[in-house]
């Protein structure tokens, strides 16, 4: 059985792939969006900064650090099933 | 860069170009950061815009003439951004240039590696102009990482022409070129299949956000397209990228590479310009004796000897023999560290830690700058926006630059034998301590929220060498030695002057004057009111303090004298004392040039005293604390 849960991106354990519900409006709103964060895309955490913060993420075949309270704001559902 | 400057930069340009000879063809270069635009700009112009492998460099408009066969072209670099409808000073120029139609055609130059995000680009700007030649840059990288892209289909689905090129390796860029007129001319029709009307009807559909639905079926098409035209190759390569990352980005093993990396750049510098230096004080050493030779036999009088040989040569020459060997090495290995990719990663890693002080990630890159010299260093602030680029422009000069390290070395050295290069890191945490203090002050002081923060990790690449060194040393070598003529030779002639008239033994000429008025200010960090006298006289050019130094003491400057006024500081200062000027020194008030820069960059007084007098305070309160501790110690 697949497990949908409803999360946000900053909770995302690394290693972990998950689609975009949703964007946020948030001060970066217009920037995620254009990087190609969109509803429906797929998201892969790949690692962690050393303190934690940013994280870097695997989106459409790039790399990009985001920090937890951007990431805060993409809605995300898990794709990888329990 | 704040938008209004940006915009008068552009309505420069723009006005320019009308009264200018509009037979000639206009292309800009359009496309995301680090994309290769400055790369194929150069080979296109022949200048030398900076270029590196992360996002950010290029944030004004640049522009130059082409020659391609019998046409003129004009050629404007756009800065990269990855969205034309943003309200950032970089997307508002890129967007006002192409809406206002100056450009004939319009290239984008198209990352082969990262299709998806690049070809959302170019539907954005098919949506402003039908005139648009992609080009398809790096398509040697794709390869490496195990695919083809068929610019063939490309081209058919998209409607305009696609040109694949390795701009690095100049393969392609004159054929780009040529595409590019042929469209501009009209010789070449363009049908592209633009979605903005899809994306108006689909609003009037279902109403929803315009950024949104614009982004989602953009990203769509973009995402079908690179599906069709993209084909794994048949070995799928080791990502390099990822092993490289597995080390630098590590929890436990980032901070030692990290550490590693900057003593290495350190000592490469320091100790590898070493023979350099020495080579080049011989020579002005030599040149100032023939010269004084000369003098003497043509009868010159003694004043004009004095200034010009113990003045001008000594002191340009003191200053072009540290200053070049240690700067022309030092950007060269800070450009490896960019072209490799190296550089955003510090960005990461250290983004954390610096937040707690009011800075961020790229405040180390700018700060690096800074290490070779403030002027780049301040400029460097442009790859960040708002507030930290604030701080960041007000901070830099907290960082010892290569000038005033080629000084705090052999002082240190002199002064604590051996121990003098731990003194020295001793003294690089204090001006971290410094930065940190300032920033998170400033942090709180300044209005306006922390701006937004997004870094594109970019995969590794191998830096071209041979490159790095031919535009570094023309930009920093060029550089080094116009200011050494325009700022040092006139700073150390007045400085010079200054010391011997009017006449009257050293206390009746200006500089004996002025040192007895810092006398009393000195006494509170424990200096001289002279060796004050002479850091103010060092405040239009830091590195020649030493010889101002020596004028102000008296000892007359002569070629290779920065011996002699090091030995007479030995007999005349304890270590304590020259800990406190080396502390001073090292973190009062910019330079000259520097603040010309931070008045350019920032466009605003009131920032530009903040940043004279914010280091000048620091200064005094760090050196007063070290003078207590020295008093309590003994």
């Amino acid at each position: 059985m697949v497990l949908r849960r409803m999360a946000t991106l900053d909770g995302l354990r690394l290693g972990s792939r998950a689609k975009i519900a949703a964007v946020a409006k948030g001060p970066l709103y217009q920037q995620l969006l254009a990087m190609g964060l969109t509803p429906g895309t797929e998201v892969e955490a790949v690692c962690r900064a050393p303190f934690g913060d940013p994280v870097l993420y695997a989106v459409r075949g790039y790399r990009l650090a985001l920090r937890r309270e951007e990431a805060a704001t993409i809605v995300i559902e898990e794709t990888d099933s329990q | 860069m704040k938008a209004s400057v940006a915009r008068i930069r552009l309505h420069t340009l723009l006005a320019a170009m009308d009264k200018a000879d509009r037979k000639l063809v206009t292309v800009a270069l359009a496309g995301n950061p680090n994309v290769g635009k400055s790369t194929i700009f150069n080979i296109l112009t022949g200048q030398k815009q900076r270029t590196g492998n992360w996002p950010g460099k290029t944030v004004a408009v640049s522009e130059g003439e082409a020659r391609l066969g019998k046409s003129l072209l004009r050629v404007v670099d756009l800065p990269g951004i990855y969205n034309l409808a943003g309200d950032s000073p970089e997307e508002e120029i890129a967007r006002e240039f192409l809406l206002k139609g100056k450009a004939d055609v319009v290239v984008v130059v198209a990352d082969a590696g990262n299709l998806e995000r690049n070809l959302y680009f170019v539907l954005e700007v098919l949506g402003l102009t039908n005139r648009v030649v992609v080009g398809l840059n790096m398509m040697d990288a794709a390869l490496a990482r195990g695919f083809k892209i068929d610019a063939a289909r490309l081209a058919d689905l998209l409607g305009v022409p696609v040109v694949p090129l390795v701009a690095v390796r100049n393969q392609g860029v004159r054929r780009l070129a040529a595409v590019a007129l042929a469209v501009a001319k009209g010789e070449l029709q363009t049908k592209p299949c633009g979605d903005i009307a899809r994306v108006s009807e689909l609003q009037e559909k279902q109403g929803g956000e315009p950024h949104l639905l614009l982004a989602q079926v953009f990203y769509q098409r973009a995402k079908e397209l690179a599906i069709a035209v993209r084909k794994p190759v048949k070995a799928q390569p080791k990502d390099f990228s990822a092993i490289v990352d597995a080390v630098v980005l590590n929890r436990f093993w980032a901070f030692p590479a990290m550490a590693l990396l900057l003593a290495a750049v350190f000592a490469l510098t320091m100790f590898g310009a070493a023979p350099l230096t020495e080579l080049l004080e011989n020579s002005f050493s030599a040149f100032g004796r023939g010269l004084k030779a000369l003098l003497i036999a043509l009868g010159a009088p003694l004043w004009l000897q004095g200034a010009l040989v113990d003045g001008l040569v000594a002191g340009v020459g003191a200053v072009v023999s540290v200053m070049l060997p240690t700067m022309g090495i030092f950007f060269v290995l800070f450009a490896l560290l960019e072209d490799s990719g190296l550089i955003p990663r510090l960005a990461f890693n250290l983004d954390r830690p610096l937040r707690a002080f009011g800075l961020q990630g790229k405040h180390v890159v700018t700060c690096m700058v800074g290490l070779g010299c403030n002027v780049p260093g301040v400029i460097a602030c442009r790859i960040m926006k708002g507030k930290d680029r604030l701080i960041g422009i007000l901070i830099n000069t907290l960082v010892p630059c290569n000038g005033r390290l080629g000084v705090m070395l052999p002082v240190a050295l002199l002064f604590f034998g051996e121990k003098g290069v731990w003194v020295l890191l001793g003294l690089l945490i204090t001006s971290g301590l410094a930065m940190a203090l300032a920033a998170f002050v400033l942090s709180r002081l300044i209005p306006g929220r922390v701006p937004g923060f997004i870094l594109e990790l970019p995969p590794y690449r191998r830096p071209m060498l041979v490159a790095i060194m031919r535009r570094t040393l023309c930009e920093r070598v060029l550089g080094i030695l116009v200011r050494a003529f325009l700022v040092t030779a006139p700073v150390v002639l007045a400085v010079w002057f200054c010391s011997h008239y009017p006449v009257g033994a050293p206390a009746g000429t200006i500089t004996g004057r002025l040192g007895r008025i810092l006398d009393p200010v000195g006494r509170w960090i424990g200096l001289d009111g002279t060796v004050l006298v002479a850091l103010a006289y060092a405040l239009p050019a830091k590195e020649t303090v030493l010889g101002a130094l020596a004028i102000a003491s008296g000892l007359g400057y002569h070629p290779g004298a920065d011996a002699r006024v090091t030995s007479y500081l030995l007999t005349l200062w304890s270590p304590a004392t020259a800990l406190k000027f080396l502390l001073f020194y090292m973190l009062y008030s910019p330079c000259l040039c520097t603040v010309a820069t931070i008045y350019r960059e920032t466009r605003s007084l009131r920032y530009t005293l903040v940043a004279i007098i914010l280091p000048l305070c620091l200064a005094f309160l760090f050196t007063f604390l070290v003078h207590c501790l020295e008093l309590c110690l003994k």
